[in-house]
């Protein structure tokens, strides 16, 4: 008995010094790479799909486009505070604020939700210091583990297709998905209203995002990008519960509400998300207009 | 609780501390250890069920009992009907009552009479099946005085709930699992180091094969109209390794974990997609359900002995039962029925026991005839199964005519979104052909002579690969039947 106990744990023990391992590996080999971006670009853009698929930053010349699908404020935070960190000239730090981002729903969508603690947490391990790595242990600890064992999986895949292609940190996504059609059908469809009730962890990591930004005179500007007007109809209780949330704590920044932005359905991929052509069209327009001002 | 769950990985270990180092002096007390860990087992799904398992454990206890005193005939007869009534019964009810209800409204609306019976909303108890036949054959053994009855209550009551094959088998018989609770079980090092190998096993058949392959199952049966032949072959070869990765995985699972225990369960699939003909399919495939069937269904009507009609009677029997036996779906009785059709032409031609040692026995590879009959077996059982996995009948018989079409030459549009899942059908492929000639594929033979940290590092790289590749948790496809 006294052997099966020790060899069960002899394997235990090589499975876990072998996540271990590949975590300080993955950490050293991303940080070889750094997170410096170009001396000129000054202007961050961080959120979810919206600004991932709508602002191409190839067009928007000073700045950078770090969003990423279904990244909520905890994640952001951490982007914010590592890339100001390393890259001092970082002055604008332009963010999603959309109808759906601090919905109670995405609280466990979005941060507590185990698959996507799986999916997220191999990315961000770099970024996190022991709180957020406590914050997200304590919300939901196998989900955290299962991202752990990810990780020598992540560390093969860093070392095969490289660092700057697996290190995902977020882009601009060009998209030519086009499936506004059915999109509008599904919606249709669903009556089911979701809670309109805001999510207090998503709020706190909002807040920390605010507070990070005076400490460090980033400018912040909310940003809402177009919304076909099928969704805006259907989600009007959603924006008019933002714009009340917006106006009674967060008027002092600058909000570039495009929610009702006009634009052909030929640019959308789907109700809520731009095409590559709808992003090329509503980036010239948002360049003017942040030049402008 | 499921075996690939999060709760049984943190459940067993406990089990596991309690039995050998808490009870362990203690055989009554170790039993009703089992007793309780399996009732927590099969009460995490849902406790109310429980009940069921403890009525049916008392009934056939004290009938084994009362057919120990009794010598009267008649007496023993009615104490048989009365088990095989009340846990039938129970079948029935919960398995079938809504199946018959329907079939009998349908019936009588063919002859323009219309009647408006609501079925009933029934959850169908994990296991009933499992269990059911498990008590069953104690009774029936008893009353043939081939086994004692038992008086130890507790070895009585944790035989008949033992979690590790509760819920989905293997059907164990009394004759063999009982008499295991009266002896003191000695923890054996390489029984139990075997076990987790079979565990280990089983859970990447379960959840990298079964799992990943029913996603795509699924997807394709659920929309077959829509895909090209080619896909839907694609869908077809996907639920037959499902099935197999979902069902012999739960069986490796199951003995692994009983082996853990000290106890012998007996092997419930031998590589059955390496069958060289459909008799030797079914004597590979779920044994413990088909070895029941043949002793308590198939002998008592009088099996081979008869005639050539009776053979043939009571072969279409056997398969159509067997195929009820898995759901009330008449998708399940024609599966049943078709396999009696394939099995037919060999018994008839007296070649259903021709293939009965192991393909390519000494040799890596099957010789050209043996590789020409297990593709014609496997490819036989892939028609079939597709019965198996259909809503209904009219669905299979359409798929199977979408599988007739030129599109069965095109690249099916989703392949490269398979093609990990291919790789692992293939993984398991070739590591059950190596191991065909053991119990299990991961059973230490020749391997024996594998330096250690390779096996070490075959097994890290499984673990990983469970975790890594696991595809979204499914229940086991059983648990239905």
């Amino acid at each position: 008995m006294k052997r099966f106990v020790i060899n069960c744990f002899k394997f235990l023990g090589v499975f876990i010094l072998i996540c271990i391992v590949s975590l300080i590996f993955n950490s050293i080999l991303i940080n070889s790479y750094g997170y410096k971006i170009e001396e000129n670009k000054n202007v961050l853009i961080l959120g979810d799909s919206h600004t991932e698929y709508a602002i191409d930053d190839d067009l928007f010349k000073n700045s950078i486009n770090l969003s990423h699908s279904a990244d909520s404020y905890f994640y952001s935070y951490l982007k914010i505070r590592k890339m100001k960190k390393e890259n001092p000239q970082i002055n604008t730090l332009i963010l999603a604020l959309s109808n759906h981002n601090l919905l109670i729903e995405y609280e466990d969508r979005w941060i507590f939700n185990t698959s996507h603690i799986k999916s997220k947490f191999r990315i961000y391990t770099d970024l996190m210091k022991l709180p957020d790595f406590c914050f997200l242990f304590k919300s939901n600890p196998s989900g955290v583990i299962q991202g752990i064992i990810e990780s020598p999986k992540y560390s093969i895949k860093l070392l095969f297709k490289g660092v700057l292609k697996e290190r995902d940190l977020g882009k601009f996504q060009a998209s030519n998905r086009n499936r506004l059609k059915e999109d509008i059908e599904q919606r249709r469809k669903n009556k089911k209203q979701r809670s309109l009730e805001y999510s207090s962890v998503e709020k706190k990591y909002l807040f920390s995002i605010i507070d990070f930004c005076n400490r460090n005179n980033v400018k912040l500007i909310f940003i809402n990008t177009p919304l076909h007007p099928e969704y805006t109809k259907k989600k009007a209780k959603e924006l008019q519960v933002l714009n009340e949330f917006y106006n009674s704590n967060l008027s002092k920044f600058k909000f570039l509400n495009y929610s009702n932005f006009d634009v052909p359905d030929d640019c959308y991929q789907d109700l809520d998300h731009l095409n590559a052509k709808g992003a090329k069209l509503f980036t010239a327009h948002l360049v003017n207009e942040i030049n402008k001002n | 609780m499921l075996f690939n769950s999060i709760d049984f990985a943190v459940f067993l270990p406990i089990v596991f501390f309690l039995y050998w180092f808490v009870t362990q002096k203690n055989l009554k007390l170790q039993n009703l250890l089992i007793i309780i860990a399996s009732y927590i087992f099969y009460g995490w799904w849902d406790y109310k069920f429980l009940t069921l398992i403890v009525f049916s454990s008392f009934l056939d206890y004290s009938i084994g009992l009362r057919l120990s005193n009794c010598e009267d005939k008649r007496k023993r007869k009615t104490l048989l009907v009365l088990s095989l009534l009340v846990n039938l019964g129970f079948l029935g009810f919960f398995k079938y009552y809504n199946f018959f209800l329907d079939n009998f409204v349908n019936a009588f609306s063919l002859f323009g009479n219309s009647i408006n019976i609501q079925g009933l909303n029934i959850i169908l108890p994990v296991g009933i099946s499992f269990y059911t036949f498990q008590t069953l054959s104690y009774t029936i053994d008893v009353y043939k005085r081939k086994l004692e009855p038992t008086r130890d209550i507790v070895s009585f009551l944790a035989f008949v709930s033992f979690f590790p094959q509760l819920v989905a088998g293997p059907i164990e018989r009394a004759s063999n699992l009982l008499p295991q609770f009266y002896k003191k079980r000695e923890f054996v090092y390489k029984k139990a180091i075997d076990g987790l190998r079979q565990i280990l096993w089983g859970l990447f058949k379960k959840v990298v094969v079964a799992d990943n392959c029913a996603t795509f199952a699924n997807q394709i049966f659920d929309n077959y109209s829509e895909n090209s032949a080619s896909t839907l072959l694609f869908g077809a070869l996907f639920f037959t390794f499902q099935i197999y990765g979902d069902f012999s995985g739960y069986s490796d699972i199951a003995i692994g974990t009983s082996r853990l225990f000290g106890f012998n369960l007996k092997q419930n699939f031998a590589f059955p997609y390496f069958s060289r003909d459909i008799a030797e399919f079914w004597r590979r495939w779920h044994m413990s359900l088909s070895t029941w069937f043949r002793d308590y269904l198939y002998i008592p009507l009088g099996g081979s002995r008869g005639g050539t009609w009776m053979k043939i009677r009571n072969t279409f029997i056997i398969f159509i039962v067997s195929g009820f036996w898995h759901g009330a779906n008449w998708t399940f009785v024609i599966w049943g029925f078709l396999n009696a059709l394939y099995f037919l032409p060999i018994m008839l031609l007296n070649k259903n026991r021709i293939n009965t040692n192991n393909v390519a026995e000494n040799r890596l590879l099957p010789t050209f005839t043996e590789f020409r009959q297990i593709i014609f077996t496997f490819f036989l059982t892939v028609i079939a199964w597709v019965f198996f996995r259909a809503p209904s009948v009219t669905d299979a018989i359409l798929y199977l005519k979408g599988l007739v079409s030129k599109s069965i030459f095109s690249v099916p549009d989703n392949l490269n979104s398979w093609l990990i899942t291919i790789f692992f059908i293939f993984v398991l492929i070739f590591t059950e052909w190596l191991q065909r000639e053991k119990q299990h594929a991961l059973e230490l033979g020749d391997a024996n002579k594998i330096p250690r940290y390779l096996r070490w590092c075959f097994y890290v790289i499984i673990f990983f690969t469970i975790f890594w590749y696991g595809g979204s948790e499914q229940d086991f496809i059983y648990f239905q039947f």
